[in-house]
């Protein structure tokens, strides 16, 4: 398949993509109506769903008739990093409160450094451990923001704890 | 009137309130330059703090936050095109290409200037016309709510640059993610899909985290993360005259438009900022750099109109009891607190109160000018850092920054999924602030267009009987034609 057939496939997946989108938008919205009036629940959100489907045909006949529309096109071997990245974070936000803030953050930093080209051991556990202690003084000792802690919290929470009042 | 004896008598000059406008003005400069950290929630948090404060003391804490969180919102913009608070997403459009440049610290530098500029002449039109505007702005009524948003929304057309449809696109599905939650006329609950988290409806910021944080992330581990590398020019923290000159007309603009904007309830510093940087590309769009590309003059009207917008909120805020945004509406909390009401009534009553906010709110704006110079340079370092080493930790402080907001994970999840979307979005060329404004207009441009629909039994004509609604609708359709106006000018008498 040539890049512009490959772009073309790309352009009908996208705008088809948006029209079903706004199809069932609009569709569940007729749920929202109200007999007495015109102007009920349904109106607005079946104003902008058609709105969307009408621009994403206009969109389509404007790609498909115009050369070189699509400035990027997708790339395997980068894609692939993308998904790798997505997928970790996936599991970090499935696993945080399960494990706990501090062991996950420490991981989910250091996998990334790693993924980003990093490879100097240094940078790869000081740098986790830094954001994760600065992290953990903003949010859960200064702001209270309730991050789930983890079964092993009391140990690791007890070093930062320590680690954060001699700083302060 | 107060006396200059009176005047410096008043409870701000006090050494406590003032230490209490730095430290607002240091934690809401540090706060709000983490993406995700709003000056609401900021605000929010800090709030219970101030019960055992004077209603003075606490006020001075609470404004010196709003300044310095809604000021350093234009930190990461700049740096990591990533806006620390939503009305700080006009400014990445030209801040973020000049820290692409290598010039960050003139960039930090230029949005200080006019973040303080901007608050202090909010602060002169708070102080001098508020009882005016605040009665003009009480007098309007739906038709003239909706003609303001459209007006607002029309402002895509301009930021979506070549790619209209496709801004176009973004601008309506920002409104339609808002459209989401309990209906605000009928109260019916719409396009959860049954799921209990979407009752309440989005959090945009979560959402604008990921439009602008992840995505932008996730593009960089696309093209190859170990290639950037901008050097930043550390040197220009303070702006040569030279740049001063070239901001002062823009920075006047947006201060003006942004008080007047903020004075309207609801309208806040998102369209404050949108809406000065558009008509300053309107007047300077042939200026080079164009706007978009990293023009000081897009940077100097977006900070001073996003600015100028707090001293206007507090407008019908403490004159008539109405927030003007949302951090206005804690700040009500904070006055209910100390048994104090706002309202017209509190010009007489707690005439010492009034000129301290106006003076702690002065003063919190020349605060956030010392402190943001002092600290451009140390900021602008954080891009300097090699890439590689920066993105992991922002991708964390983007997912615990949306954690914080409510204390939820599904604003986790919803900030991943508009982070993944809107890179798709940017590989396909869609332009992700239009939704952002979409998101912002969405809700008063179908709670006060159904109004009065309903009010003119289904008649669209109320629009045009109304001379305010159909004087800004008018001039939302010149601003729709100006680019035409303009071209057909030039290719006929230049």
């Amino acid at each position: 398949m040539t890049a512009k057939h490959q772009s073309r496939l790309v352009s009908i997946i996208e705008h088809s993509s948006l029209i079903i989108v706004s199809v069932i938008i609009f569709l569940r919205s007729q749920r929202y109506a109200i007999p007495t009036t015109s102007f009920g629940p349904d109106f607005f959100p079946r104003l902008l769903a058609g709105g969307i489907a009408l621009l994403a045909v206009l969109s389509l006949s404007k790609e498909l008739t115009t050369e070189g529309s699509n400035e990027i096109n997708f790339d395997a071997k980068s894609t692939k990093i993308v998904i790798v990245v997505t997928s970790i974070t996936i599991l970090y936000l499935l696993l945080l409160p399960e494990i706990g803030f501090i062991p996950m953050s420490i991981a989910y930093v250091g996998l990334l450094l790693y993924i980003g080209g990093v490879r100097k051991y240094i940078h790869v556990i000081l740098i986790p451990l830094i954001t994760t202690l600065v992290l953990y003084m903003i949010f859960i000792d200064f702001l209270r923001v309730p991050l789930p802690e983890g079964p092993i919290s009391d140990i690791v929470n007890g070093v930062f704890t320590m680690i954060s009042w001699g700083i302060a | 009137m107060i006396s200059l004896i009176d005047l410096f008598s008043l409870p701000v000059f006090a050494p406590l309130a003032i230490g209490f406008i730095i430290l607002g003005v240091l934690i809401g400069v540090s706060m709000g330059s983490i993406p995700g950290m709003t000056a609401t929630m900021t605000v929010a948090v800090l709030a219970a703090f101030t019960y055992t404060m004077s209603p003075v003391e606490g006020m001075m804490l609470m404004l010196g936050i709003y300044a310095g969180a809604v000021y350093a919102g234009s930190i990461p913009a700049i740096l990591i095109r990533t806006p620390g608070t939503p009305s700080a997403a006009a400014t990445l459009l030209d801040g973020y290409p000049l820290s692409e440049k290598g010039e960050a610290g003139r960039a930090i530098a230029i949005a200080t200037v006019a973040s303080a500029v901007g608050g202090i002449v909010s602060v002169v039109v708070l102080a001098s016309i508020s009882p005016t505007v605040a009665r003009a702005a009480l007098n309007f009524q739906s038709p003239e709510y909706f003609a303001l948003a459209v007006f607002g929304l029309a402002i895509i057309a301009s930021i979506s640059g070549d790619k209209l449809i496709k801004g176009l696109i973004t601008g309506l599905a920002g409104m339609l993610i808002a459209t989401i939650g309990i209906d605000p006329i009928q109260g019916t609950t719409r396009l959860t899909f049954d799921q209990m988290e979407l009752t309440a409806g989005i959090q945009f910021v979560a959402i604008m985290i990921g439009l602008f944080g992840i995505s932008e992330g996730l593009l960089k581990f696309y093209q190859g993360i170990e290639l950037e590398g901008v050097q930043q020019e550390l040197d220009s923290v303070i702006p040569s005259l030279e740049d001063l000159r070239t901001i002062s007309k823009p920075t006047a603009l947006g201060g003006s438009l942004g008080s007047f904007i903020g004075a309207l309830p609801g309208a806040g510093g998102a369209i404050g900022a949108f809406i000065s940087y558009d008509v300053a590309k309107k007047i300077w769009g042939n200026e080079t750099p164009t706007f978009g590309e990293g023009n000081i003059r897009g940077v100097a009207a977006a900070e001073s109109g996003n600015n100028a917008s707090t001293g206007g909120a507090l407008i019908p805020t403490l004159t008539l009891g109405i927030p003007g945004d949302s951090v206005s509406a804690i700040l009500i909390g904070v006055l209910m607190i100390h048994g104090i009401s706002p309202g017209p009534g509190l010009f007489e009553e707690e005439t010492a109160l009034i000129y301290s906010i106006f003076i702690g709110f002065f003063l919190a704006f020349v605060f956030v000018l010392i402190i943001g110079l002092i600290g451009a340079q140390l900021w602008a370092r954080i891009i300097n850092m090699p890439p590689q080493l920066l993105w992991p930790v922002i991708f964390i402080l983007c997912i615990i920054g949306s954690v914080a907001i409510r204390g939820n994970f599904f604003d986790a999840w919803l900030m991943l999924g508009a982070g993944v979307l809107g890179f798709l979005g940017r590989l396909r060329g869609y332009p992700l602030a239009p939704a952002v404004l979409g998101m912002i207009l969405g809700p008063i441009a179908e709670v006060n267009l159904r109004r009065s629909l309903i009010l003119s039994g289904g008649e669209f004509t109320i629009f045009l009987s109304r001379p305010i609604t159909a004087g800004v609708l008018l001039l939302t359709v010149s601003l729709l034609m100006w680019p035409l106006i303009n071209r057909l000018v030039r290719e006929r008498f230049l």
